[in-house]
């Protein structure tokens, strides 16, 4: 009976070829993960919005609460200074700005 | 033995083309390796398919694999500008990716909702579909199983524009947020990492290699606004304050809550809001909100295409409606209407 018989140099270079193959599976820190596998915890608590609860954006110079001795100042974070009027989204469209649409 | 080395070349061959050296590399990011590692890769790819070409021939259900450049090609992420722009803007949200357990039912979701076209890639192993319309990158989705059991939920992940990823790491663990994921670069599309803030709100922050979309207002079908609901609006508007250097203004709200404004360029970039005291279990949380002619009737079709409104249309601030809906995987997401363009850049 005959046997295949297969050269050691190609016995070897196709196994070290496999070799290299597959340690280019392994993605260490050469690859780049794709976004996250993030996932919020299953709550189903979005949502309840009371009839004043807001959260779009102002419209330009729209008013900026008060101070009235009802709630405590500003806590945490640098308010921007009184003279400022509270900003808006962008108002200029695609076809105005620079930017060339496909 | 040929077979096996068959089923590996795929993803060796992707892994390969994505090691390139990106100008957006920030120095001494050793995130891929030296180009002599890259050239003889591709030697032994070459060499490789030389070898095994007669095996293809007689097996054609194999030939696939060594379509390498079609394939090389379709692991390459769009820049997130195009054409480049010199803008940056810091502590805008310059892009939304959806993380969904099936790719397929968001894309037709999104799709007939908002008549998003996509290009489908696979990188790294992930599938993952960019949203365009009209040519330009709107969204990204990921496809990532979730474990059987694991009681999680699809969700929208909100990146803001940052000019040094690594300098926003270092600044958001001192002031008490948690790595999600490191700082990396995304071959194409700059260099990003996700964190925690100290409330727990996941967001993302990109470092974008091709700059920051320009300020202007989104068409229908393209985001326009994002609101943050957390525990503690003043500390996380601190915060976020602290990384993105926000104009912050307190807008009026109802007895007992905050409400936020975070702005920078003398544009409104979000809002930071108390969370609802009605939901005490709901997780602080960023919500992204797509620009939409006509809330109510939008809400319809989302109904109509397996979704649900969480939140009815109703009257915000700005003078327009608003609502808060799910996809068919239960991602939550807002629709504004923007009436008309009363809006104005702010001259101080």
């Amino acid at each position: 009976m005959n046997r295949l018989r297969i050269p050691r140099a190609w016995f070897a270079l196709l196994f070290g070829l496999s070799l290299f193959m597959l340690a280019s599976c392994v993605v260490t820190d050469g690859g780049f993960p794709i976004g996250i596998g993030y996932y919020d915890p299953l709550i189903g608590e979005y949502g309840g919005w009371g009839p004043d609860y807001r959260v779009g954006p102002p419209r330009q110079g729209a008013s900026r609460q008060e101070y009235r001795g009802e709630h405590t100042p500003a806590r945490g974070y640098r308010p921007a200074p009184a003279g400022h009027s509270v900003p808006s989204i962008p108002s200029r469209g695609h076809s105005e700005s620079s930017r060339s649409r496909k | 033995m040929q077979t096996a080395i068959f089923a590996v070349a795929p993803r060796s061959i992707s892994v390969i083309a994505l090691k390139r050296p990106r100008s957006v590399q920030s120095p001494g990011a050793a995130v891929y390796p030296h180009a002599t590692h890259n050239l003889i890769a591709r030697l032994l790819t070459v060499v490789f398919s030389v070898l095994t070409a007669p095996a293809l021939i007689a097996q054609p259900a194999l030939a696939q694999p060594v379509q390498l450049s079609a394939f090389a090609q379709s692991t390459q992420l769009s820049a997130l500008v195009t054409p480049s722009s010199s803008e940056h803007h810091v502590g805008k949200v310059v892009l939304v990716e959806l993380i969904t357990p099936d790719i397929a039912v968001a894309k037709q979701f999104y799709g007939a909702l908002f008549g998003w076209r996509y290009r489908d890639l696979k990188v790294a192993g992930d599938t993952y579909a960019e949203a365009t319309l009209d040519g330009q990158l709107v969204a990204g989705l990921v496809h990532r199983p979730v474990a059987v059991g694991a009681r999680r939920q699809s969700t929208w992940l909100t990146f803001l524009a940052v000019r040094d990823v690594d300098a926003t790491r270092a600044l958001a663990v001192a002031n008490g947020a948690k790595v999600l994921l490191a700082p990396h670069t995304v071959p194409n599309r700059g260099r990003e990492a996700v964190f925690a803030d100290p409330q727990g709100a996941v967001f993302g922050v990109l470092e974008s290699g091709s700059g920051d979309p320009y300020d202007e207002l989104p068409d229908h079908g393209e985001w326009i606004w994002s609101s943050l609901s957390t525990t503690d609006p003043e500390a996380n508007a601190g915060f976020y304050q602290t990384l993105f250097d926000y104009d912050v203004f307190e807008l009026p709200a109802e007895h007992g809550a905050r409400h936020l404004l975070l702005a920078s360029d003398n544009y409104a970039r979000a809002s930071a809001n108390t969370l609802p005291a009605n939901r005490p279990h709901s997780p602080p949380h960023w919500l992204n909100y797509i620009h939409v002619e006509d809330v109510a009737a939008s809400s319809a079709r989302v109904l109509a295409l397996g979704g649900r409104v969480l939140v009815e249309a109703r009257m915000d601030r700005h003078g327009g409606r608003v609502a808060l809906v799910a996809d068919p995987l239960g991602a939550p997401f807002g629709l504004l209407e923007w009436p008309d363009a009363q809006s104005k850049e702010i001259t101080r």
